[in-house]
Parts: C-alpha cells; structure tokens; sequence
C-alpha cells in the first residue's frame, strides 16, 4: 500500500518516486513535531490530529466526511411518532398515486389493494397487521418494529429501511414501497406451455430404439454361403427350396422365396414341420444336364448295390438352371445326415442336404 | 519541480486519502497511520418522550495511528 501512495504521489507532484518519499516524510515529520508541541496538528484537506488520552484521534473535514459519505447522502434521521389507535381507521384506504416507480408487477396488486388486508392501513409497509395489536401498548416501551409503525399524519414520512438505503434524496409521498409480492403464477403456466410436454423426448427416444431392434432382429442377420457345408440345421435346406417350385411351404423359408435367392440366408426358422417332400444328400451341382448325368451314373455304378436311388433335381436360381444329383430318399433331414455318415466312403464329404417337394420328380 | 514543497505534499495527500476513502480502500500513511472507511449501519434511538429517531447508514472517514 505505502508503495503505491508513493507513487502515486510522485505522479500527482510530477516528481520522482525519491522525491516524494523524502517530501512525505518531511511532511509527517513536521505533523508529528506539531502534535508533540502542541497536542493537535491540521492535516489541510482531511481534518485534525487531536492527541489524547487514548492515543491520536482523528476528526475529519466537513468536505471530508461529505464525499465519503456519498453513498448515503441526504439520508437524514428521521423522528417516528409513537404509535396511537387514531392511526388504524379500517374504513379509510389510501392509495397514492404516481406509481410509476412500482414494478408492473404491483400495479396488479394495486387493483387489489382496496379488499386486501394489507391495505386496510395506510399502504406504508407489509407489517400494517403487526401495528393494530400494539395500538394498546401505545407509549410503553416493547415498540420493537418502529419503522413499521406509520404516523397519523403524512409528515414526516416514516421511510423503512430499505428506502433509506435506497438514497432517495427527499421523503417522498406516502408511496407503498413494500408490497406483498404478487404470486407469479401465469409465468409457471406459460413456461408450460411454451414447451413440450416432459414426457415427449423419452416416447420418442423409446420408439426410435424400438425400431432400431426391430430392424437388427429382422434385416441385419449375417449372410452364409449358397453352398453350405452339411450341418445339422434345416437352414441350408431352406435356401434352395423357395426357388424350386411353387411348394407351399409353411416353414418360414416361404419368407425367403419373397427375397431374391440371394445367398443370404434369413434367420434360421425354427423346426416347422416339413412341407411333403422327401430329403437327398446332394453329391454334385452342375449347370449343365450331360455333366449332370455322367456324374449320376458315376454314383448309380458305386450305390447301386446299397440300394439307394440316383436322381437328377433341377432348379433354378438367379436366373441359372443347376443341375443336381441327389443320392437317396430320406424323410426327414437327420435321417439323411445319418445316411452320409454311413456312406462317408463313397460319398464326398461335402454332400449336402436337399429337401425335395414331392411335386417335384 | 524538482523537490515539492510540504503544502503541495499535504494537498497531494488529502487528495489521493479523499478518493482513496470514496472508492472504499483505506490508505496506509508511513509514519502516521491508516485511514479508512468505517460503515455504521442504521440504528434506531428512543427518546424520552417516546418518540423513536431513525438514523441512516453512513460510511465515516476514520483513523487508526501507528503504532509508534
């Protein structure tokens, strides 16, 4: 802090900062002297230095103590009459005018005024109830809320706290300047219905990932290859058999026949009982009938002593006719799988699965 | 100028403690003391006849000596 006095000091005398110091302390040098000799010394623009018992007091300049009061000037003290049981007539209503001042928020409240209880007094405070009780007690001295207690006649105005901090510089007129405050109840309604309701963004989020499922559940099954190694599922026999004929088929593999035969294949449907229709292990596909046949007669040669029928079955997918040798005829799909493993000698280990219609044939 | 003389040195001073004490700070005097703002808030006092006088708040320059 000193250090800064110094400088700014300097700056004001418009000398250096060394300067100052040493014309500073000449200075309060020469105060102290003059209080040591005489008891007091006159600091010109501030006030007194006054020694005394105590030690130095300080009584500061008219001037002084004007500009530091600033926040508060032209509040002066302001004398209350007791209160007297004149002053709560019931009937009588005063409303000042001019309240412009009011916020527009109170000028509604202004409509109320004349059958609220808080009115019945002179507006002047929120604490008009409070006064009527004490009438009784008028000169006695349990008066605590005296700046509440408003006088019979307009002068002087008692001002309440909050006014006389507010440094107004003259008494204004009797004005209301604390009101109840006024509920704000449309404001609540209003901020309602400008939005949405609260439960809309979640319904939304709810049925957006409803159908985020359900499309993943229904459209984003991995695919499988067209030829699919024999496993122990109808799913490889389902592909081929909606491109063959028109089967009624009631396996969900009538979902797929709407698709095209692409290799994708859909979820596997569950177990349905199968269409009339018998299974073959399929030994070879060819998209030629000659290649077809001689393959045929390759297996006829090696099973026919097994006793196990060699046909041709052929489809079309995509658009291609395949040609296909189906070795035996095996009512249900596991039955045929049971049949390959016997025949795993003379039959490739890739034979696979066909369910034929028995319209087919 | 060079050297300033005590008055413009008294003057300087009670200038820079008056907008010291205005903006609320309180100034440091080597040698001397601080001066600062000493807020008395408002005070009701009863008066014998009943009457009860209301003061406002006020901010006062005060002075506290160093300790010397």
């Amino acid at each position: 802090m000193s250090a800064s006095l110094i400088q700014q000091l300097a700056e004001r005398l418009g000398c250096t900062p060394e300067a100052a110091e040493a014309a500073l302390r000449q200075y309060i040098d020469r105060i102290q002297k003059q209080l040591a000799q005489e008891g007091q010394a006159i600091l010109p623009g501030l006030g007194h230095l006054i020694r005394s018992e105590e030690g130095l007091r300080f009584e500061p300049d008219a001037s002084l103590a004007q500009a530091v009061n600033h926040r508060f000037a032209g509040l002066e003290p302001v004398t209350v009459e007791p209160p007297s049981s004149q002053a709560y007539r019931k009937t009588e209503v005063v409303l000042p005018e001019g309240e412009e001042s009011e916020a527009t928020e109170e000028t509604e409240a202004a409509e109320e005024a004349p059958t609220s209880p808080f009115y019945e007094v002179e507006p002047e405070t929120p604490q008009a109830e409070a006064p009527p009780l004490e009438a009784e007690e008028a000169a006695s001295a349990s008066v605590e809320e005296v700046p509440a207690a408003p006088p019979p006649e307009p002068e002087p105005a008692p001002e309440p706290e909050a006014s006389a901090e507010s440094a107004e510089p003259t008494p204004p007129s009797p004005e209301p300047s604390l009101r109840p405050p006024r509920p704000p109840r449309f404001r609540v309604e209003e901020e309602r219905r400008r939005g949405l309701p609260v439960w809309v963004p979640a319904a939304l989020l709810i049925v957006v990932l409803g159908a985020v499922a359900v499309w993943f559940l229904l459209f984003s099954r991995p695919s499988e290859p067209e030829v699919v190694p024999p496993a122990p599922s109808q799913a490889e026999v389902q592909p081929t058999a909606p491109a063959e004929t028109t089967a009624a088929a009631a396996t969900p593999a009538a979902d797929t026949a709407a698709e095209t035969s692409t290799p994708t294949v859909e979820a596997p449907p569950p177990p349905a009982p199968p269409a009339p229709g018998d299974y073959a292990l399929i030994v070879g596909s060819v998209t030629s009938q000659a290649a077809a046949e001689r393959i045929a007669e390759r297996f006829r040669r090696t099973l026919s002593e097994r006793g196990l029928p060699v046909t041709i079955v052929a489809t079309s997918t995509g658009g291609t006719t395949r040609y296909r040798v189906a070795v035996g005829r095996y009512s249900s799909p596991e039955e045929a799988l049971a049949a390959k493993r016997q025949l795993g000698d003379v039959l490739p280990p890739d034979a696979w699965v066909l369910r034929i219609p028995s319209t087919t044939q | 100028m060079e050297t300033p003389t005590p008055e413009q040195v008294a003057q300087a001073l009670a200038e820079l403690v008056q907008e010291a004490l205005m903006r609320g700070e309180s100034v440091h005097v080597p040698g001397l003391g601080t001066f600062y703002v000493d807020h008395r808030g408002s005070t009701t006092e009863r008066l014998p006849d009943g009457r009860v006088v209301l003061h406002p708040p006020r901010d006062l320059p005060a002075f506290t000596p160093e300790a010397s």
